[in-house]
């Protein structure tokens, strides 16, 4: 399976969001450039698997991670490239260094910081590029860690960073929508302090106007974190007329404890669809 | 030519003020869009805008196909007051709020007024 | 005299007049304005309270069809229409991701307000850049191959394509209401 796309069509925030949940295994290419076709501006790549980040390079000779090792001393190019040859093929390289003793986990995870949370929060900011998602790539392990982020977690770090909304703008919620929690309970991401306060409305009582008063931030401010949290999952956006009669018609349900709801009161009958569909078959 | 919003804004605000009763105003596209308004706190301007381009596309509908001509205005009464909709030349809609205790045939008489001096700024 | 009344929605320009138009024997009852709005650069005209379309296929039974505007302000037509719909139907363009998120958000809300049995139905799928249906499903909101709701491919300007994607609706509609006799549970 292959997806090719432009940014301002589907953002990153989206493609995270759709290969987090559908538990894709691939590569993620993202061109710098206005138009698909050659010659190629800057390409980042990211791999994935099962909807989990793995890795992350902006070079396409699999020696991204080697030359960050070296750049922070910690091995040189040349014994690295040796030690990358001794190990497995299904292993990855941080795996097996630290394996060896050579790395250790604080240095391992420091290491999947930089490369993933770094390079790919910048990316958010990639307006005018393409994207190209390719689900036969093979998985690098020589730009491995053997540590992984769920998609989700990088999102939300990247939306963080964010300062130019515009190409997201359409996609932002309604000021006078509520918001309803996703998820039961606490969130099982890391959020920041204002996204707690946001998180805080998810009872679909009040406006994302209301909660920008609130709050006392500016009514963009309210949306970005309400996208961004949309789009990892933890909540959703409902406009506020649809949870009153929502309330309305819980009403009804405690009142008459029938099988069939107010709103449904009418079942059509099977003689009735048996005939629609067998006057349909002619149409066809 | 470009539409001269501010102008349009500052008479509908000077309808709303100088008009006894009148509690808003609105000048929508026929699709739904917000021109000017000068609404009451707490409505949404296009919401209200939508809400006036659906009623006026059903109300021209309803005098098309039931036979009752080209419309001139809409009204809806309720307990708490009024809401007229008239056309406002071809691309636009005005829509009033007027309490209770609005007399018709006065709330009637501004709005035709209002919408004479409206359509010379959208000529 | 029976009726039996479906909702077609979903996203601007994604073909929901066309699809009724398509359809139904008598003169669709539409409520056009021309588009100003972003919608303009899709098509001349969009939708502002309702489409209307309707099939009598015996003299004592008809069936309705609905179609909605696509823009979120009109979501208070959405709710007077969807709140006495038997069934509905999502339409999505096929090959418009920009779209995607937006569709979920008009079927979010749709599934708060209503219960009735819902398909998506596919419309430009023979266009460059279409994504395929189980992709569309997981941007929609259902990941799970096994659980989410019948989904078929549609050409709205072709009343034989438009007559499967109803059969299909009725075929799943027809499953919902036997499931719910067999175990009466008031949620879906």
């Amino acid at each position: 399976m292959a997806i090719t796309g432009h940014l301002v069509e589907f953002s990153l925030a989206e493609i995270f969001q759709f290969l987090e949940q559908g538990h894709k295994t691939g590569l993620l290419t993202i061109f710098e450039q206005p138009e698909p076709e050659p010659p190629r501006g800057r390409e980042h790549y990211i791999w994935f698997n099962q909807g989990r980040v793995v890795a992350a390079a902006n070079r396409s000779d699999h020696r991204g991670l080697i030359s960050s090792l070296s750049q922070r001393g910690l091995l040189g190019d040349r014994a690295a490239s040796r030690l990358a040859q001794s190990c497995g093929p299904k292993v990855p390289l941080g795996l097996y260094l630290k394996s060896q003793g050579i790395l250790d986990a604080e240095q391992l995870k420091l290491l999947f910081y930089t490369q993933v949370m770094r390079q790919v929060c910048a990316l958010f900011s990639v307006v005018d590029g393409w994207f190209h998602f390719d689900s036969k790539a093979v998985l690098p392990c020589d730009e491995m860690t053997g540590l992984s982020a769920p998609a989700t977690e990088v999102t939300l770090a990247g939306l963080r960073a964010l300062r130019n909304w515009s190409t997201l703008e359409d996609k932002l919620p309604d000021p006078m929508s509520t918001i309803v929690a996703l998820v039961e309970g606490q969130p099982n991401l890391r959020l920041n302090a204002v996204e707690w306060q946001v998180w805080e409305f998810t009872g679909g009582k009040d406006s994302l106007q209301t909660i920008a008063q609130h709050l006392q931030l500016p009514i963009h401010k309210v949306q970005e974190i309400v996208f961004r949290l949309n789009v990892v999952g933890l909540l959703e956006e409902v406009p506020m007329m649809v949870l009153e009669a929502e309330t309305t018609h819980q009403h009804d349900e405690e009142d008459e404890l029938q099988p069939t709801s107010s709103l449904h009161d009418s079942t059509v009958s099977q003689s009735f669809l048996n005939n629609l569909v067998s006057f349909l078959k002619h149409k066809v | 030519m470009a539409i001269n919003v501010e102008k349009l804004n500052t008479l509908l605000q000077n309808f709303v003020s100088a008009t006894s009763d009148v509690e808003g105003a609105a000048l929508v596209t026929p699709d739904g869009l917000p021109l000017a308004t000068s609404l009451p706190g707490g409505m949404d301007d296009e919401r209200v805008s939508a809400m006036s381009a659906a009623m006026l596309s059903l109300g021209e509908r309803i005098g098309s196909e039931l036979a009752r001509g080209s419309i001139d205005r809409i009204y809806v009464e309720g307990t708490h007051g009024y809401g007229v909709l008239t056309s406002c030349a071809e691309d636009a809609v005005f829509l009033v709020l007027a309490n209770r205790s609005a007399k018709l045939g006065v709330l009637m008489l501004e709005i035709k007024r209002a919408i004479a001096e409206l359509k010379l700024v959208l000529m | 005299m029976e009726i039996m009344r479906l909702v077609v929605t979903g996203p601007v320009g994604a073909g929901k007049s066309t699809f009724i138009r398509s359809v139904s024997e008598i003169d669709v009852v539409d409520t056009d304005r021309r588009a100003t709005d972003e919608a303009s650069l899709l098509k001349p005209k969009t939708t502002v309270a309702f489409d209307f379309g309707r099939l009598q296929f015996s003299p004592d039974m008809a069936l309705h069809l609905y179609g909605t505007p696509g823009q979120a302000r009109f979501d208070f037509m959405w709710d007077i229409l969807i709140r006495r719909a038997h069934a509905y139907m999502l339409l999505v363009a096929a090959h418009r991701p920009r779209e995607f998120h937006y569709a979920r958000r008009i079927l979010s809300f749709m599934q708060r307000r209503s219960r009735a049995p819902l398909i998506i139905g596919l419309t430009h799928t023979d266009q460059p850049g279409t994504w395929d249906e189980e992709n569309i499903l997981i941007a929609l909101g259902f990941p799970n191959p096994d659980r989410h709701p019948p989904i078929v491919s549609v050409d709205a300007t072709e009343a034989g394509s438009v007559a499967v994607a109803i059969m299909t609706l009725l075929q799943h509609y027809s499953q919902v209401q036997q499931r719910n006799v067999e175990q009466p549970a008031p949620h879906r």
